[in-house]
C-alpha cells in the first residue's frame, strides 16, 4: 500500500483528495503547511509527495527544493499541485526540483494517472 | 430895360409871353424831374431786386454749405461708425476664433474679456470681469477681471444672484446698466471713484453660465452700439464657457469613471485566488459524492450530484472568464513568448474539443500542412482563443460539420509571416445585427441564446484581446442559417513591437537562458531578418541572444539585460546607431558593454562596418578612458598608444591626459599618418577620431583591419556626442561606402562576427581569470629554442617588449632540459637544427606529460632576409591518439565561442573513425577529409571551429595544406592541431624538412609578420592557457 504525503493547507481541498485517495487504496498522510511538509517527510518517507504551492510558513517551492537538497528525502516523487495555470510557474516548478505538475481545479483521473506513473517509476520499497 | 427899381419897360403882352414861356419851361422842367424821379424810383427798385437777388443767393449757398456740412458729418459718422463696426467686428471675430481654440477654460475667459475691453471706439473704460456661475449655490464666481482694484477682487469673489447689479443681472437674465455708483451698488467701498456698468448675462438656450461685467464712465450715457456689441461679445463667452465647462465635465467624469474601473478590476484580478477555492471545493466535493454514491450502490443521487459538478464548472468557467476579462481592463495581461511547433498544438486543442464536437454530433475537420512550422507567440492564450472559437463553433452547430484550417501567409515587403487559424461551421449563423455586437462583453446575440447555448459571452472578446496583444486580430464572416466562420491571424514572431499595451513580456527562448556562465548579446537591427540571422547563427554557437527592433528598445533591453556584448546595426531608420551608440557610450550603467557595429546590406551582400573595439565619446571623460584603456592593454604601460586626430587642442589634451598616467603617446593628425605611424612602431592601442580630414576613421579602420600586421591592434573610436545631421550623413555615407566595398558573404560575416564577440567576450574573462592567482608554471616566460644567436637576439627584443621574458636554448637537448626546468608559457622550436631537428624535439616535448600542454610554435629561419614560418599549428598531438589527451586539447577551444564541427583531416579511415567517435561523444559535430585538397573544399562548404590534421597525406600532405590555410585571412586563424607520429623514421623527417623548405621558399614572411604572428598566438595561447588548468596537474 504505497504512501502519499498530501502537503496543502485548504482543509476542503485537503479533505477531499486525501478521502477520494484513500478509497483508491492509497495511505494518506496530511501536512498543513510546509515545514510540516518537510519534516513529515523526512520521519515518514512516504512514497510520492503531493505538493500544494501555495503554503503558508513555507511556500511549496522551497519545501521541494529542501527535499530534494536532502539525500534522505531526494527520491521521493514530488507532484506539485497550483492553482496558477501560467507557463511561468511550471518552469519554476521544475526548476524547484518537482518530478510533475498538475493544476487546480484536480482532475480526479489525472491526477491518478501521475500520481501512478510516477510511483511505477521508481522500485517499490 | 429896366428902371431904377428894376422894372422893366416891357409890355404887359411881352410879359405874358414870357410867363408863357416860363409857365412852358416849368413845366417842362416839372415833367423832366417827373421822368427823372420815375427813373430814379426805377433804379432804386432794380437796385432793391438786385439786393433781394443777392440776398436770396447768399442765403441759399448758406443753406448748401449747411447741408454740405450736415453731409460731411454725416458721412464721417458713417465712416466712424463703419471704423467701429469694423473693429467691433474684428473683435468679435477674435474672439470667435478663440472660442474654438484648445486651452483651459480660465484663460480663454481671461483672453475673451480682454477683446472685449479693447475695443478702441467705444467709449467703455479698459475694466471688466467675468463670472461663471456655481451650478449648485445660485452664486456668480469670479472668473476673470482687469483692473477691478484690489478691495472689489475680495467681496466680488463669489456673488449671490440678485447682488449688486452683476447679481442682478443673474437673477432677472437681463441686462443691468448704471451710471453711477448708485443704491444698485451693493458692493462699493469708501474712496470708489464713481463709474458705471454695463453687467449681461451670459445665456445660452435658457441656461445662464454667468455674467459680463463691463464698467464705464460716470455719467455715461446708455449706448446701442455698445450694447448690442456686449451683447454679441457675451453670446460668444457664453458659447466658450458652455463648450470647455462640457469638456472639463467630461474629463474629470472619465478619470473618475477610469479610477473606479481599475480600482474594480485591480480588486478581481486580486480575488483570483478566493473565488476559485470555494469553486474547487463544490466541484470536488460534488465528484466525491458521485464516487462514493457509485460504490454504496445510491444510484438515486448521482443525477442530481452531476447537476451541483456542472453548475459548478460552468460558474468556474464564467469567474475565470470574468477574471480574465477584468484583468485585461485593468491592463494586467501578461503574454508569456515561446516558440512551439503549431502542429502539435492543434492536434492537442483537437482532442480536448472532441467530446464536444461529439456532444451535438458534429463532425470536426482539421486541415494543417504538415510544413506550417513554429510559431513564437503565447502558447496559453492562443490555445484557448482556438478553444473557443471550436467550442462556439460545435455549440451552435447541431448535426453539422466545423473545420478548422490552419495557414501561413508569407509577409509582405519587410513584415513577418502570419499564421492564420480559421475555423468554419455550418451551424445557424449570425445576422448582421448579431455580428456588430459579437465581440462586444456580456452579449452573445441576444439573451435567449445564451439561456440555450451556454457560455459566458465573454469568450470571444477576451480571445480577441489576446489575439490583438500579440499584434494580430479576429475577423468573422456570417450568414444566418449558413454558419459562421471565424479568422485568427497572429504574427509568426510576436515580440515587443508588434504587440500592444504590454505590461510585461518574458522571452522564453527554451535554447539558452538569459543569465551567468552563458555569453549574452543584445542584438540591435531594425530588419527582422537579419535579426532572425544572426540570432540563429549566434544561438547555435552557445550564446544567449535577446533581441530589439530600434534604439529605443535596445537601450531600454541594454539596461534591463546587462548582455556581455552589443552588435548594433548602424543604418536604422528611426534611430540610427550613431544615436544609440552615443545614448549607450553615455550612460555609465551599460558603457562599458562592447559594442560591435555591423550594417546589413541585404541577405546577399551583408557588410561589415566597423571593426573598432570600444567608443569613447566626446567630451572625453577621463576617467572612462582610462577605464577602456585598462580593458584593453591589461593594465600594463609596455606599449605606446597611438592617438589619430586631426584637431590639435584636443590631441594634445588627450596627448597629456595619457601622459600623465604614465602612456607613452604617439600622435598623428590624420588617417593616413596614422597608418604609417602604426606600421611603423606598432601601438598597444590606438584612439582614433573619427571625423577627419583626407582619411577619416571609417577609412582608416578599413584599411587597418585589411592588413595581418596590424588588424589586431584594438582601436577605440572617439565619437562626438552630439553628431549634427550632416555628420550622421556622413558617417552613414562612409558606412553604404566602406559596406558596399568590403561585402562579405554571410558566412565570412558571421565568423567575423564571432571572432570579434569571441575576442570581446575572451577579454572579458580575461579580466575576470586575471584575479586568480597564477598557476605554479611561470605564465610569462617564452623559450626560444633555435640554433642561430641572431633569432634568439630577435625573439628576445620583440617579445620582451610584450612583457614576456625570454629564456633560449641553441639546441634541442637545451631546449628540453629548460622547458622541464622553466616550464615556460610556450616554446617557440626552430625546425631545422643540425643535431637534433625540431620534429624530435617536438616528440620529446609532446611525449613528456609535464611539457605536453605548453604550445610550441614551429618556426624556421632560412636567411636573414628571409624568415619562414613553417608551420601554424596551434597544438600537435601525437599518434597513437591518447583520447584523454585529444579531449583535453579540444577542451581548450571550446571556451568562448566557436562550437561548429570539427574537421578531421586524415588519410586513414580507421584513424578518422575512431577520431569521429570521440569526438562525437564529447558532443561536438564532425566533418572528414582524407587530403588537404578534399579539406580545403569542405573548409570553404563548412567552416571548421577546429581542424585535427594529419602531416603525411597523399596528394596534398598537411604541410601544403596548412600553406594554403595561412594564405586565407580567415581560414588562417581557425585553430589546427596537427597529429604527428611519435616516432618519425629517417625517410619520414627528411621528407617533412623538404616540405618545410619548399614551403618556406613559397611563402616567405617579412620578419614583422612572422614576430606578429607569434605575437598573436602567445596572446590566444594566454588566453585560452588561463581559463583551463593544465591536465597534468
Amino acid at each position: 500500500m504505497a504512501r502519499i504525503l498530501l502537503v496543502e493547507d485548504n482543509e476542503m481541498n485537503r479533505d477531499m483528495l486525501s478521502r477520494r485517495l484513500q478509497r483508491k487504496g492509497y495511505d494518506v498522510t496530511m501536512a498543513v503547511d510546509g515545514e510540516q511538509g518537510v519534516n513529515i517527510a523526512k520521519s515518514e518517507s512516504p512514497d510520492l509527495i503531493l505538493m500544494d504551492l501555495s503554503l503558508p510558513v513555507l511556500d511549496g517551492w522551497e519545501a521541494t527544493r529542501r527535499l530534494k537538497a536532502e539525500p534522505e528525502t531526494r527520491s521521493i516523487p514530488v507532484i506539485a499541485l497550483t492553482a496558477h495555470a501560467m507557463s511561468g510557474d511550471k518552469e519554476k516548478a521544475i526548476e524547484a526540483g518537482c518530478d510533475d505538475y498538475d493544476s487546480k481545479p484536480i482532475e480526479f483521473p489525472r491526477l491518478l494517472g501521475k500520481i501512478e506513473e510516477l510511483l511505477n517509476r521508481k522500485p517499490a520499497t | 430895360m429896366s428902371d431904377k427899381n428894376g422894372n422893366s419897360n416891357k409890355s404887359p403882352e411881352t410879359l405874358q409871353a414870357e410867363n408863357v414861356m416860363l409857365l412852358n419851361e416849368v413845366s417842362i422842367a416839372r415833367r423832366a424831374s417827373e421822368i427823372t424821379a420815375k427813373l430814379v424810383v426805377e433804379q432804386f427798385k432794380k437796385m432793391e431786386d438786385v439786393q433781394m437777388l443777392l440776398e436770396e443767393k447768399v442765403a441759399s449757398e448758406r443753406e448748401l454749405h449747411v447741408t454740405l456740412a450736415g453731409e460731411l458729418r454725416e458721412r464721417k459718422l458713417a465712416q466712424e461708425e463703419v471704423k467701429s463696426n469694423y473693429e467691433i467686428q474684428g473683435v468679435l471675430n477674435a474672439m470667435l476664433r478663440l472660442s474654438l481654440q484648445d486651452m483651459p477654460q480660465d484663460e480663454l475667459i481671461e483672453q475673451s474679456l480682454e477683446l472685449v475691453l479693447s475695443v478702441p471706439c467705444l467709449s467703455l473704460q479698459k475694466r471688466g470681469a467675468v463670472f461663471t456661475v456655481d451650478d449648485n449655490t445660485n452664486v456668480l464666481v469670479l472668473k476673470a477681471q482687469k483692473d477691478i482694484g484690489g478691495p472689489l477682487l475680495e467681496s466680488c469673489g463669489r456673488v449671490p444672484f440678485g447682488h449688486c447689479l452683476c447679481g442682478r443681472a443673474a437673477a432677472l437674465r437681463q441686462v443691468q446698466f448704471s451710471s453711477a455708483v448708485d443704491a444698485n451698488h451693493d458692493n462699493h467701498y469708501e474712496g470708489m471713484a464713481g463709474h458705471g456698468h454695463y453687467c449681461i448675462p451670459l445665456m445660452s438656450a435658457d441656461n445662464l453660465l454667468g455674467v459680463l461685467c463691463v464698467y464705464v464712465d460716470e455719467g455715461h450715457q446708455r449706448n446701442s452700439t455698445e450694447e448690442t456689441f456686449l451683447c454679441a461679445s457675451s453670446d460668444i463667452l457664453a458659447g466658450i464657457i458652455e463648450r470647455t465647462s462640457g469638456i472639463e465635465k467630461l474629463r474629470d467624469a472619465r478619470i473618475a469613471a477610469d479610477a473606479a474601473n481599475r480600482a474594480k478590476s485591480t480588486f478581481l484580478a486580486n480575488m483570483s485566488h478566493e473565488l476559485r477555492t470555494p469553486m474547487n471545493a463544490i466541484i470536488g466535493y460534488s465528484e466525491m459524492l458521485v464516487e462514493e454514491a457509485e460504490d454504496l450502490g445510491q444510484h438515486g443521487f448521482i443525477s442530481d450530484l452531476n447537476k451541483i459538478n456542472a453548475a459548478g464548472k460552468h460558474l468556474l468557467a464564467l469567474i475565470n472568464d470574468i477574471l480574465d476579462f477584468s484583468k485585461i481592463e485593468a491592463g494586467k495581461i501578461e503574454l508569456y513568448l515561446e516558440t512551439f511547433e503549431v502542429s502539435p498544438m492543434i492536434h492537442d486543442v483537437t482532442n480536448t474539443i472532441s467530446p464536444l464536437v461529439d456532444k451535438n454530433e458534429n463532425k470536426l475537420h482539421v486541415i494543417c500542412p504538415a510544413d506550417i512550422g513554429s510559431i513564437h507567440a503565447d502558447l496559453t492564450k492562443i490555445r484557448q482563443a482556438l478553444f473557443n472559437l471550436l467550442s462556439n463553433a460545435c455549440k451552435f452547430t447541431k448535426h453539422g460539420s466545423v473545420t478548422l484550417e490552419v495557414s501561413r501567409l508569407p509577409g509582405q515587403d519587410d513584415s513577418a509571416d502570419l499564421i492564420e487559424f480559421t475555423v468554419r461551421d455550418t451551424g445557424i449563423g449570425m445576422t448582421q445585427e448579431q455580428k456588430m455586437k459579437l465581440f462586444q462583453a456580456f452579449t452573445q446575440g441576444d439573451a435567449s441564446t445564451t439561456r440555450q447555448f451556454g457560455g459566458t459571452g465573454l469568450g470571444l472578446c477576451i480571445s480577441r484581446h489576446f489575439c490583438q496583444l500579440m499584434g494580430g486580430d479576429i475577423t468573422v464572416e456570417s450568414e444566418p442559417g449558413k454558419g459562421s466562420s471565424f479568422t485568427i491571424k497572429i504574427p509568426a514572431e510576436v515580440s515587443l513591437e508588434t504587440g500592444k499595451e504590454l505590461e510585461k513580456v518574458v522571452e522564453q527562448e527554451g535554447v539558452i537562458p538569459w543569465g551567468k556562465g552563458t555569453n549574452s548579446i543584445l542584438i540591435i537591427d531594425d530588419d527582422p531578418k537579419a535579426r532572425d540571422l544572426l540570432t540563429r547563427s549566434l544561438t547555435r554557437e552557445k550564446y544567449s541572444v535577446a533581441c530589439a527592433s530600434g534604439g529605443e528598445e535596445g537601450l531600454k533591453l541594454a539596461r534591463q539585460l546587462h548582455p556581455d556584448v552589443i552588435v548594433l546595426d548602424v543604418l536604422m531608420p528611426m534611430m540610427d546607431g550613431w544615436t544609440v551608440l552615443s545614448a549607450i557610450k553615455a550612460d555609465p550603467d551599460i558603457a562599458d558593454i562592447p559594442v560591435i557595429m555591423i550594417s546589413v546590406l541585404d541577405e546577399e551582400n551583408m557588410g561589415f562596418a566597423l571593426g573598432a573595439s570600444d567608443y569613447l565619446t566626446k567630451p572625453i571623460d577621463r576617467d572612462r578612458m582610462l577605464t577602456v584603456l585598462k580593458k584593453y592593454m591589461h593594465g600594463d604601460k609596455a606599449g605606446s598608444i597611438l592617438v589619430v586626430e586631426d584637431d590639435v587642442i584636443t590631441r594634445d589634451m588627450m596627448t597629456r591626459m595619457l601622459e600623465k598616467e604614465g602612456w607613452s603617446v604617439s600622435t598623428a593628425q590624420n588617417g593616413r599618418v596614422g597608418l604609417e605611424q602604426a606600421a611603423a612602431v606598432q601601438p598597444a592601442l590606438i584612439l582614433l577620431d573619427l571625423m577627419m580630414p583626407e582619411m577619416d576613421g571609417f577609412q582608416f579602420v578599413e584599411e587597418l583591419r585589411s592588413r595581418a600586421d596590424l588588424r589586431s591592434i584594438p582601436v577605440v573610436v572617439v565619437t562626438a556626442k552630439d553628431l549634427t545631421q550632416e555628420d550622421r550623413e556622413r558617417l552613414e555615407g562612409y558606412v553604404k561606402l566602406i559596406v558596399q566595398k568590403g561585402a562579405y558573404n554571410r558566412e565570412d560575416l558571421l565568423c567575423e562576427l564571432h571572432k570579434l564577440v569571441t575576442a570581446h567576450t575572451g577579454l572579458k574573462r580575461h579580466a575576470d581569470t586575471a584575479k586568480q592567482p597564477h598557476s605554479a608554471a611561470n605564465t610569462s616566460k617564452i623559450l626560444v629554442i633555435d640554433d642561430d644567436p641572431k633569432i634568439h637576439d630577435l625573439m628576445t627584443r620583440y617579445l620582451t617588449r610584450d612583457g614576456f621574458e625570454v629564456i633560449t636554448a641553441s639546441s634541442g637537448t637545451e631546449g628540453l632540459q629548460l622547458a622541464r626546468k622553466l616550464r615556460p608559457l610556450a616554446i617557440t622550436l626552430d625546425v631545422l637544427m643540425p643535431e637534433m631537428d625540431g620534429w624530435t624535439v617536438l616528440s620529446s616535448l609532446k611525449a613528456d606529460p609535464d611539457l605536453a600542454d605548453i604550445p610550441v610554435i614551429m618556426l624556421t629561419v632560412m636567411d636573414d632576409k628571409n624568415l619562414g614560418f613553417t608551420l601554424g599549428a596551434s597544438e600537435y598531438l601525437n599518434k597513437p591518439i591518447d583520447r584523454k589527451r585529444l579531449l583535453s586539447v579540444l577542451g581548450k577551444y571550446r571556451h568562448g565561442a566557436m562550437a561548429g564541427p570539427i574537421l578531421i583531416v586524415e588519410d586513414d579511415a580507421e584513424i578518422r573513425r575512431i577520431l569521429r567517435h570521440i569526438i562525437e561523444k564529447d558532443g561536438r559535430t564532425v566533418e572528414e577529409a582524407e587530403n588537404g585538397r578534399v579539406a580545403l573544399e569542405r573548409i570553404a562548404a563548412v567552416p571548421p571551429s577546429l581542424i585535427l590534421l594529419d602531416l603525411m597525406m597523399p596528394v596534398m600532405d598537411g604541410f601544403e595544406f596548412l600553406g594554403e590555410l595561412r594564405k586565407d585571412e580567415f581560414l588562417r586563424s581557425i585553430p589546427v592541431v596537427v597529429v604527428t607520429a611519435k616516432d618519425l623514421n629517417a625517410g619520414e623527417r627528411k621528407q617533412l624538412d623538404g616540405c618545410v623548405t619548399r614551403i618556406l621558399q613559397k611563402g616567405s614572411y617579412s620578419r614583422d609578420d612572422l614576430l606578429t604572428e607569434v605575437h598573436r598566438i602567445i596572446m590566444t595561447y594566454e588566453d585560452g592557457g588561463k581559463a583551463f588548468p593544465p591536465v597534468s596537474s
